[in-house]
């Protein structure tokens, strides 16, 4: 966590304009965009034949127990545990405490590499009746309901960035993409918005 | 379009994964008995084979996981994905 002191500042700061744009239908926005600001990110990587133990030892520091099952998101209220790969996890909360600190206080470095990835992130809030439409103009992903339901969280290839997809509910999809890539992902992402109506909402 | 069946992800699109060699290339290892025919076999001649091949596949935009995937070169069909520390079938 930075010095408390310096104000974080999005990778989307000089661009990021709240309001309604496109194709209205009715006036009605079919997507709502919001930027999640400022997050903690920590990217928790488990040893060999660690994993049991760091899932239990997490749950212990974080208040979160992260699942081995591919392609899962563990989430509750304030905080969401994010599979990325085998026995490796994104942990992921509003900024409100140093969250690295708190995990590295249980979770040693004998059983996995922490890493903070807070300030090398920017994640982008979709929801709204078209959100899924968005999002299939940029992925070989099914975005089929049935096949992206709440509580899945992909990595694939999203307009080109690699990108990290979770659903939170049936409309609701958090997108995180390195921060260099903030810029070009908000773009592609309110051009591919733009037909079906769009609101960009305050940061949560 | 390949699609490729990632062992922890699933089947996804082949502009996931990126390609990772011919994984029948054996590394000659570094000892004195190892000739320089073994190493320029190793470094440079490779099977262009019509038919089953395996392959190394990294999942770069997904799990970032090495896949061995026994592919047929000529019609593209993906017959078997595994680990790239696991064997495909019995004959490896």
């Amino acid at each position: 966590m930075a010095d408390p002191a310096v104000k974080r500042r999005s990778a989307l700061f000089e661009i990021y304009r709240t309001g309604e744009f496109g194709d209205l239908v009715k006036g009605k926005a079919g997507v709502s965009i919001c930027e999640r600001h400022a997050l903690s990110i920590i990217q928790v990587a488990a040893w060999k034949d660690q994993t049991d133990a760091v899932i239990a030892t997490i749950e212990v520091a974080a208040g979160i127990k992260p699942s081995a099952e591919p392609c899962s998101a563990i989430s509750s209220e304030d905080i969401s545990a994010i599979w990325l790969g085998p026995a490796r996890w994104l942990i992921v909360e509003k900024e409100t405490r140093d969250l690295h600190a708190v995990i590295g206080a249980d979770v040693t470095a004998d059983m996995a590499a922490i890493t903070d990835q807070s300030h090398s992130r920017c994640v982008l809030r979709l929801s709204g009746p078209q959100s899924r439409n968005v999002l299939r103009k940029g992925t070989t992903l099914d975005m089929d309901p049935g096949h992206f339901a709440p509580g899945d969280a992909r990595t694939t290839s999203l307009f080109h960035m690699n990108a990290l997809i979770h659903c939170l509910d049936e409309e609701t999809f958090d997108i995180y993409v390195a921060r260099s890539f903030g810029q070009s992902f908000y773009e592609v992402i309110i051009h591919a918005a733009a037909e079906y109506g769009y609101q960009v909402a305050d940061r949560i | 379009m390949i699609r490729i069946n990632c062992p922890w992800c699933g089947e996804r699109n082949m502009v996931e994964f990126t390609y990772g060699g011919d994984a029948n290339n054996v590394y000659p290892g570094l000892s004195e008995e190892t000739s320089e025919k073994q190493y320029f076999e190793y470094t440079y001649l490779r099977d262009n084979p019509c038919g089953p091949h395996l392959e190394y596949w990294h999942h770069v935009n997904g799990c970032r996981q090495w896949i061995k995937v026994k592919r047929d070169t000529l019609t593209h069909e993906v017959i078997a994905t595994v680990p790239a520390d696991k064997p495909v079938g019995e004959k490896e």
